[in-house]
């Protein structure tokens, strides 16, 4: 996955999402300095070395070891805790600053969330597996108003896995599952509710690529949620092939409540860029027809990473309309110039309203257990448009301009 | 006549002063049997230790499992503790990764390095040069120890690795030293595997050492590459279910 976006819904979001979404979860790479041919013959001559006692090849007996035990059961129950404290300070301009002055508009703000985690993690055998990752969050501000509501307490998973002789695989319980490609839009998401409802999911990993059907329950899908009918549960079907390089899925979707959807993905490599395509139908319960499209890219270089998506959608209702939507392009350096920091810049734009983001950012690690990040945000657009005053402008403050400090301080048992 | 003795003894010394080996068209076949495990799954654990240049050390340990037959590979990251449970499968030429953190899967063709290393994702595929490669020249040198084949290679194929490879290959047909190159000749990477270790009649790297020719600084005068050691232990040729060889596996036991 390239992005990692979080929203949490506090007065830190803007922050914590900010820097989520620019900095890739992938490994680091170091950069590449490249020499004159010659320069490194030293290191060549010892590395050529290797071979004059390299010691002797060895018969050895297979060792026969199981090494997916390590992997599928446990002797003891695993519990652990987690904890992380995040500090920032932004400062900026709600409009664009007039030289003269500059202190129109002009605001500043603080915050700190802290998370508290602990987890469960238990796999008496190798048929059954059980998850618990519970966590508590202490903001004292939502959607940038003191609240001081230290109680939120947040379910990450607690599900149930149980291996059916290895021909299916159930999961039952509260957990995140993504369909679709998109992780800068996700038009393609039809299981994003399986986070806060109840999900039960069997997979049969050797039919074709993988095929998966699911049920879901969660209050929005029932007339009366306190007496819920079996028929208005959510159910999902979805199936992966892969035919050569490039993989094919479809996922569909049906609700009483909310109609069918269907999703075709595809995705294959071109001259090196990995391209993809989702497009969505929705037939929602009043009969309305509606089409969303997501076109992007991967591309990988030695230090460099690069990616884009532009998403736009269709609605019959009763005239066919086309919305252009969005587009958003990513890159990322994992060692800036020699350095020890990360940095990268995204781009947000809505093709619609002609708004956008910009956003440079850097991360570093100044001690264990310590990161820091670094921001500059600037929204562009005129005032009301979808990148300057709505939700997706991060900013509690709907600040054009900032710059963002945050410190995360995080530890583990 | 005079000048036909001319090129005649010309053509004798040339052939005297660079002996010209004729190129064996079967030894990538025989170099791929030496270390493929078509009857069986092959599992162990892989031990990488990376330097950057000027000194400073990362280890992971991961295990790696393979059915050569199907090529197909998984692999779990067991270490550090922050990757733990990060998964690498392999169908064919295509690849999934499955993020622990992120709870998601990346379906990708254009992922080359393996986490940060100078190891290459298709280090981890089942020995495919005869049908990856062809074999352009071909010659014999001392290295260390080992009396080799050297083989320069072209690839016949867009999913080889590299365009171009040169290998020293030992009388027992086993790869002792990699070099490999861009199309343009820019030589990318120098491997060696000094020992191996033969398990159920088959060979499998002991240790293996990767220079990335591309990742260098000067240090105190004296260049330095990022080098990479990779340790294999544990070979067990246990069979495996066919489900292992799944993303619905790889999240499974992702913790």
């Amino acid at each position: 996955m390239i992005f990692r976006i979080l929203f949490p819904v506090t007065s830190i979001p803007f922050l914590v999402t900010l820097f989520c979404s620019m900095m890739l979860s992938a490994p680091a790479q170091s950069g590449a300095q490249e020499l004159p041919s010659g320069q490194g013959e030293s290191e060549a001559v010892q590395f050529d070395d290797l071979f004059s006692e390299p010691g002797s090849d060895r018969v050895v007996e297979d060792s026969g070891i199981d090494h997916l035990q390590a992997f599928e059961e446990t002797a003891t129950t695993r519990v652990s805790g987690s904890y992380s404290g995040v500090f920032s300070l932004a400062a900026g301009w709600k409009e664009w600053p007039l030289l003269e002055n500059p202190q129109i508009g002009f605001a500043t703000s603080t915050g700190f969330l802290g998370t508290a985690g602990i987890s469960v993690d238990a796999r008496p055998d190798r048929a059954f597996h059980l998850v618990t990752d519970l966590s508590l969050i202490y903001d004292p501000r939502s959607n940038g108003v003191y609240t001081w509501d230290f109680s939120k307490l947040v379910i990450a998973d607690l599900y149930v896995d149980y291996n059916l002789a290895d021909l299916a695989f159930l999961r039952f319980g509260q957990f995140p599952w993504t369909s679709g490609q998109g992780r800068l839009f996700m038009p393609g998401n039809l299981t994003s509710d399986a986070e806060t409802g109840f999900t039960l999911r069997v997979s049969f990993p050797t039919l074709l690529s993988g095929v998966t059907v699911a049920a879901l329950a969660q209050s929005d899908l029932f007339g009366n949620s306190v007496v819920p009918a079996w028929r208005e549960l959510g159910f999902v079907a979805g199936l992966d092939q892969i035919i050569g390089p490039v993989r094919i899925g479809f996922t569909g979707r049906y609700a009483a409540a909310e109609g069918g959807s269907c999703l075709m993905s595809v995705k294959g490599p071109l001259f090196g860029t990995d391209l993809f395509f989702d497009g969505l139908v929705t037939d929602n319960a009043m009969g309305v027809v509606g089409f969303k499209a997501l076109g992007g890219f991967f591309r990988e270089w030695k230090n460099v990473q690069a990616y884009g998506e532009y998403t736009m959608e269709m609605k019959a209702s009763p005239f066919v309309e086309w919305y252009p939507g969005s587009l958003g392009v990513v890159l990322l350096s994992r060692e800036f110039l020699n350095t020890p920091f990360k940095a990268g810049l995204q781009w947000l734009h809505s093709v619609t309203d002609g708004s956008g983001c910009v956003t440079l950012g850097a991360s570093w690690v100044p001690a264990s257990h310590v990161s820091a990040k670094l921001a500059f945000p600037m929204s562009y657009g005129v005032s009301g448009s979808s990148y300057v005053s709505s939700s997706l402008n991060l900013d509690p403050l709907k600040r054009r301009l900032a710059l963002v400090l945050m410190v995360t301080v995080e530890g583990s048992i | 006549m005079n000048q036909s003795r001319i090129l005649f003894f010309a053509l004798v010394l040339s052939f005297i002063l660079f002996p010209c080996h004729s190129v064996d068209s079967g030894i990538l076949s025989r170099i791929d049997a030496m270390v493929s495990f078509t009857d069986t799954d092959f599992g162990a654990e892989y031990l990488i230790e990376k330097r950057d240049p000027g000194g400073s050390i990362s280890t992971s340990k991961v295990v790696m499992f393979r059915r050569d037959r199907s090529r197909l590979f998984l692999v779990l990251i067991l270490e550090p503790s922050v990757d733990t449970g990060k998964g690498y499968l392999k169908t064919g030429d295509s690849l999934w990764l499955y993020d622990p953190v992120g709870k998601s899967f990346t379906f990708t063709n254009a992922k080359e390095r393996f986490e940060n290393t100078s190891v290459r994702i298709s280090d981890f595929n089942a020995s495919n040069y005869a049908e990856d490669y062809r074999v352009v020249a071909q010659s014999a040198e001392k290295l260390g120890k080992f009396d080799c084949d050297v083989l320069s290679l072209e690839s016949i194929q867009d999913s080889a690795p590299f365009a171009k490879v040169k290998i020293w290959v030992s009388r027992e047909n086993l790869v002792r030293k990699t070099e490999d190159y861009s199309l343009s000749g820019l030589l990318m990477r120098t491997t060696a595997v000094p020992t191996y270790q033969k398990v159920g009649g088959r060979w499998a790297p002991y240790t293996v050492v990767i220079i990335d020719n591309l990742k260098s600084k000067l240090i105190s005068g004296k260049v330095e590459y990022e080098r990479t050691t990779v340790t294999i232990t544990k070979p067990s040729l246990r069979v495996l279910p066919d489900s292992t060889y799944s993303k619905e596996y790889l999240e499974r036991v992702a913790r």
